[in-house]
């Protein structure tokens, strides 16, 4: 069996909901990359990032929650309000208040398992972030450490931290082979790695992405084609069909800068010491410091981070994926396109909804775009 | 993650340095009890100092006759290996009002050894600095957390050692004055940082030395006796706070002046930086510069040992590297 079917299998059948549902363990759900997995780990719970890309679940959340917000929160109400989602079941929910939706959503979703909510500094840099971030933090170890009945120990957290870090290096050894020209791992398989990651078992899930790193070392490269890499709003599992449509057209997605790709499974987490409270403001700044998120009120780093990844995977454009409804992602792609253009990097900005409709037109710029790049510079090889 | 092979490395350059500073009296041959050599004639000589004052405890000359910019202090046990450190050749010879001419070859060592090295020094070789580092090691493993210094502390030591180095520089000048000449406070004033050092209290006993712990003299004598034990609560404190007393260090705060331009540099590429706060967070003298600089390629900053743990930690590669003469030596 092919490496990549075990992520495949995560995403696509109920049996890791099945699992969850009748593990000892509690699940927490989380809203996104800024509820540190580490310490639900720590506390004896299993983590689950519930963000959804489902189209018919983002409809039947409707009846929920506004129709004017953007299709991840839709669709995550909608996958909550199922009997048995993909997350079996759910014992505490944490939203960090990322955006005016996420601020709003913890007393709608009151009702599916008690809710936590995280308040996230506006500007991360900024005087005291760090500091209200780390007060933050300490507040879910002990909503944690209630929920569990277990304390979090330095050996627990230790333990937690190493599950982490074990599972960013491996998908940085996968990251090696989206270097390659052409890549031996294409930009679709990145994403269900890491939308496998969002439910699976940290451990297994890095043993898989060991084996297919290894299955790869090996394995055939494709054919060549345009180098892209990806940013924007998140592409969530099954919607995935920008990246898809690129690959399908004979370009490879070689990076992606993304909180539901590359950006959960990257930086590792490292303490000045292994003991609890070191490691706890390691936690806490891993969690917060790298964060390329737009819900901060500047976009530097996301602007340095897309740049290194045009350079470091050879890439001849960049493609910014926004969601319908989403103001922040859209607030910055113009300094986006500013900072790409100071580099001759050419973007392609595409808008989508979860619905199926715009997909050929969608198609059609995605096409273009890749056929200006040909013209730009022929594709070596 | 990644192994700490700079600090590996360090560590043993550190034991080296400091049994060859401490013991090295020990091990090498050389004259003791020599005659302190006259320099010239002049006000005041050190042999109008009695022997049992506080600064000649271990009164015996050193194997090697020249001088540190680290904390190879002139009390140490036998004389040490070398004479003294930066700062106590340049106060007692302003005192001495020694002549440019015997005392240039030694100021043209020490800043050549600055320039090419820099805080390299503090990091890699002073005695104090590894004793600080040990005591770190204990307090872990006793699971205590280290204490970080609130950034205002921060800022305030910052200048603080550059006051207590021109300060003493100042002192050791003044003294030699007739209006204090005379009045004879420039016995109890001789060497003023010196007798604030925690080495002087240190390594005397670390030979088997008695350092001299008090000196009642006279008020100021006594005032220098409690501002001594002070400054070794420092370094004491130095258990739970990471070098503590290297933040007030004057030798350090004299070495930090060649941090900036000097040969041996920290360099940063700051579009591989994920800005991921790993840097700031290993420092063991808490330096934000490498973290917060976006836009300078060097990032050193006057605080920093240049010790390399930053760089070993940084799990971005070839984000961060130390480099000699603008070539890198490692990266991250
Ligand atoms: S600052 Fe002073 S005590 Fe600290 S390592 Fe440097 S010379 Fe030694
Ligand atoms: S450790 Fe490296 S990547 Fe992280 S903030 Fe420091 S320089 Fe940047
Ligand atoms: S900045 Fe880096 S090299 Fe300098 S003292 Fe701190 S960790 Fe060491």
């Amino acid at each position: 069996m092919p490496a990549l079917d075990y992520f495949r299998e995560v995403l696509e059948t109920a049996q890791r909901a099945e699992e969850l549902k009748t593990g000892s363990r509690p699940v927490v759900g989380t809203m996104c990359n800024f509820v540190p997995e580490a310490l639900i780990i720590a506390a004896g719970a299993v983590p689950v990032r519930i963000c959804a890309g489902d189209h018919s679940a983002a409809l039947e959340g409707e009846a929920l929650v506004p129709r004017d917000i953007c299709p991840v929160c839709k669709s995550t109400v909608g996958t909550l309000q199922r009997p048995g989602g993909p997350h079996g079941r759910l014992d505490l929910l944490v939203v960090p208040a990322v955006c005016d939706a996420k601020k709003k959503l913890p007393q709608v979703l009151e009702g599916q398992a008690p809710v936590h909510v995280m308040e996230l500094p506006v500007d991360k840099q900024g005087q005291g972030a760090e500091r209200r971030w780390l007060d933050q933090v300490r507040l879910l170890a002990e909503r944690l450490e209630k929920l569990t009945g277990q304390r979090i120990t330095r050996q627990g957290l230790r333990g937690a931290i190493d599950l982490i870090n074990a599972r960013q290096n491996a998908y940085r050894e996968l990251l090696a082979l989206r270097q390659e020209n052409p890549p031996r791992l294409s930009g679709l398989e990145a994403l269900l790695l890491a939308n496998a990651s969002f439910t699976d078992d940290v451990a297994r899930w890095t043993h898989h992405a060991r084996a297919l790193a290894s299955e790869r070392q090996s394995a055939p490269a494709p054919a060549p084609g345009p180098r892209l890499v990806v940013t924007g709003a998140p592409l969530i599992y099954p919607n995935l069909r920008l990246v898809e449509l690129i690959e399908s057209l004979g370009a490879h997605v070689v990076a992606d800068e993304m909180c539901s790709g590359s950006e959960r499974l990257y930086v590792p987490i490292i303490p000045q010491e292994w003991n609890l409270p070191e490691m706890l403001l390691a936690v806490a700044e891993t969690a917060l410091l790298p964060t390329t998120c737009p819900c901060f009120s500047r976009h530097d780093d996301r602007l340095t981070r897309i740049g290194e990844l045009v350079d470091a995977y050879s890439a001849d454009g960049v493609v910014y994926h926004n969601l319908r409804l989403c103001a922040l992602y859209q607030f910055e792609a113009t300094a986006v396109r500013d900072a790409l253009a100071a580099r001759s990097v050419p973007m392609l900005e595409l808008q989508t909804d979860y619905t199926p409709e715009d997909t050929e037109q969608m198609h059609t710029r995605v096409q273009a775009f890749l056929e200006m790049l040909e013209a730009r510079a022929p594709v070596p090889g | 993650m990644k192994p700490r092979k700079v600090t590996l490395v360090r560590r043993l350059v550190q034991l080296a340095f400091f049994i060859l500073l401490l013991y090295g009296a020990f091990i090498f041959p050389h004259p003791l009890e020599a005659p302190i050599p006259s320099i010239e004639p002049g006000t005041p000589r050190t042999s109008q100092y009695p022997r049992d004052r506080i600064l000649w405890v271990s009164g015996k000359e050193c194997v090697i006759d020249m001088y540190l910019p680290v904390l190879a202090c002139r009390f140490i046990a036998q004389g040490g290996t070398f004479k003294s450190c930066s700062l106590h050749v340049l106060s007692e010879n302003i005192t001495w009002k020694t002549s440019i001419k015997l005392l240039l070859p030694h100021l043209a060592f020490l800043a050549v050894l600055s320039f090419l090295f820099a805080r390299m020094w503090c990091g890699w070789a002073c005695p104090l600095g590894a004793m600080q580092d040990a005591m770190g090691w204990i307090r872990r493993q006793f699971g205590a957390g280290p204490w970080h210094l609130a950034q205002g502390w921060d800022r305030f030591f910052r200048v603080l050692r550059h006051v207590l180095l021109w300060l003493s520089l100042a002192i050791s000048a003044l003294i030699t004055l007739p209006l204090f000449g005379r009045t004879g406070v420039n016995d109890a004033l001789f060497l003023i940082y010196c007798q604030l050092c925690p080495s002087r209290l240190v390594y005397p006993p670390l030979g088997g030395v008695n350092p001299c712990w008090t000196d009642f003299t006279n008020g100021i004598t006594t005032t220098l006796t409690f501002l001594g034990w002070f400054c070794l609560g420092v370094f004491a404190l130095g258990f739970m706070v990471p070098r503590l007393w290297c933040r007030f260090c004057a030798v350090g705060a004299l070495l930090s002046y060649f941090n900036r331009g000097g040969l041996v540099t920290l360099e940063k590429q700051a579009g591989k930086c994920t800005s991921c706060g790993t840097c700031r967070r290993v420092c063991p003298v808490e330096v934000q510069r490498v973290y917060r600089d976006r836009t300078n390629p060097i990032v050193t900053d006057t605080q920093c040992t240049l010790c390399g743990r930053c760089v070993e930690s940084c799990p971005e590669e070839g984000c961060l590297s130390m480099c000699l003469a603008g070539r890198s030596i490692v990266e991250s």
